[in-house]
């Protein structure tokens, strides 16, 4: 059986990593770009994968000059239209199996 | 090297003034940002882009630039570019945002630096994304598998030198699904001087495949059936990711009807998916004159009207 290890960061690991303050990482997660574990904890534990999330957060933010609150807007639109796309492809190839 | 032409590049005029370069620069950003862009060659479209604004959005940089570009076109000198001799910029001091951008840039703005022998300062690797393709026979067995892929190398001064290729054997997690990433930790690129190296994400894309369709945990395969299977029922047998099962075809089935085999789906979190088989009715190629009669007898008999929703 494959390993089921889930690998866990804590807030100063994350600052660290990708290089922003506390209070940043706080507005990305009051605005819904990553979830901790728990948010009532008192300190916030993460997936390790969420660093890419917030790498990806912190350049759009850079490079297109946008606040946190036009980033997460960004970021969803963009998972978003990634998923219809992947579900769109996925509907389509069932439908051609139906067509004679 | 080639002379850059950074006004080009920004789609802007020599003598645009700052808040047209600005807009210039956000237009074109938000069409090629590789985390927005899925072109091929976006990434590399957004490095000019985003070069020429480091230039041109700063003053100092961008009378320097001015002064070079005057020159060259004084010159009318079209072949290769070397910047004239004893040429210094006239910012001051090193600005990490300077690193990572072309030849052209760094003997422009970083290279005389480097030439009075300053080291660039420690920076930690940077991670690499990684699509990583999976059979979905991989998802149900517990082989590792080999990726390979290759990584810049750099000097002391942060300058690409080579590449090198590296290899490692990921065990792929149970439940993983198309788009999900996995973190390798410090597998990414080197870092400069004594900061450690960037990470490497992998993000799973599952390959089609010839007879299953995937839905969340769940495994859809689309059976072929004849008239009469799904008239009077049939045992047939099904193909699922571990070998062929047998299923039960209930008589009066109707086409596009859905039969759940449990556990034959892909592995979850919260144990396996199933396996839903979708039945298609297919008619034979060519029936000859008895099996026709054979059909019109039923026509005659079943007294069966498919549309007569319609006519209510």
């Amino acid at each position: 059986m494959a390993s089921q290890l889930r690998i866990t960061v804590c807030s100063s690991d994350i600052c660290q990593l990708v290089q922003i303050s506390e209070q940043d990482l706080i507005d990305i997660v009051s605005l819904g770009i990553i979830e901790p574990h728990d948010r009532q904890a008192s300190e916030w534990q993460f997936d390790d994968v969420v660093v890419a999330d917030i790498a990806r957060a912190s350049r759009l933010r850079r490079d297109l000059e946008i606040n946190w609150a036009g980033v997460a807007l960004a970021m969803e639109l963009l998972d978003e239209v990634e998923a219809l796309r992947r579900e769109n492809r996925e509907l389509l190839r069932r439908l051609k199996r139906f067509e004679a | 090297m080639d002379f850059k032409d950074y006004y080009a590049l920004l789609g802007v005029e020599p003598d645009a003034d700052a808040a047209a370069i600005k807009t210039a620069y956000r237009r074109l950003a938000r069409k090629y940002h590789p985390d927005i862009s899925k072109e091929d060659d976006a990434e590399a479209k957004f490095k000019d882009v985003a070069e020429a604004w480091q230039v041109l959005k700063d003053p100092d940089k961008r009378a320097d630039y001015d002064q070079l570009r005057a020159l060259r076109n004084q010159q009318g000198d079209r072949g290769s570019f070397q910047p004239p001799p004893g040429w210094q910029p006239s910012g001051g001091g090193f600005d990490p945002a300077d690193a990572g951008f072309s030849d052209f840039f760094e003997s422009l703005f970083t290279g005389a630096r480097q030439a009075r022998g300053g080291h660039a300062p420690s920076r930690r690797g940077q991670d690499v994304e990684i699509e990583l393709p999976i059979f979905l026979e991989d998802t149900v067995s517990s082989e590792s598998k080999s990726i390979s892929y290759r990584l810049p190398e750099y000097d002391q001064y942060g300058q690409v030198i080579g590449e090198k290729s590296k290899t490692l054997n990921v065990k792929i997690p149970a439940g993983v699904t198309g788009g999900e990433r996995i973190r390798l930790k410090g597998q990414g690129i080197a870092g400069i001087g004594k900061a450690p190296a960037g990470d490497v994400y992998l993000r799973i894309r599952l390959v089609p495949h010839p007879l299953f369709d995937v839905e969340g945990h769940n495994l859809i395969v689309t059976v072929p059936v004849a008239p009469w299977e799904v008239a009077l029922g049939a045992k047939i047998e099904v193909p699922t990711l571990t070998g062929a099962v047998q299923m039960t075809i209930p008589a009066h089935s109707q086409n596009g009807k859905k039969l759940r085999i449990p556990g034959k789906g892909l592995p979850g979190k919260t144990g396996k998916g199933d396996l839903i088989a979708v039945l298609k009715v297919v008619m034979p190629d060519a029936t000859g004159e008895d099996i026709e009669q054979l059909w019109q007898q039923l026509a005659d008999k079943a007294s069966f009207d498919p549309r007569a929703q319609w006519r209510r």
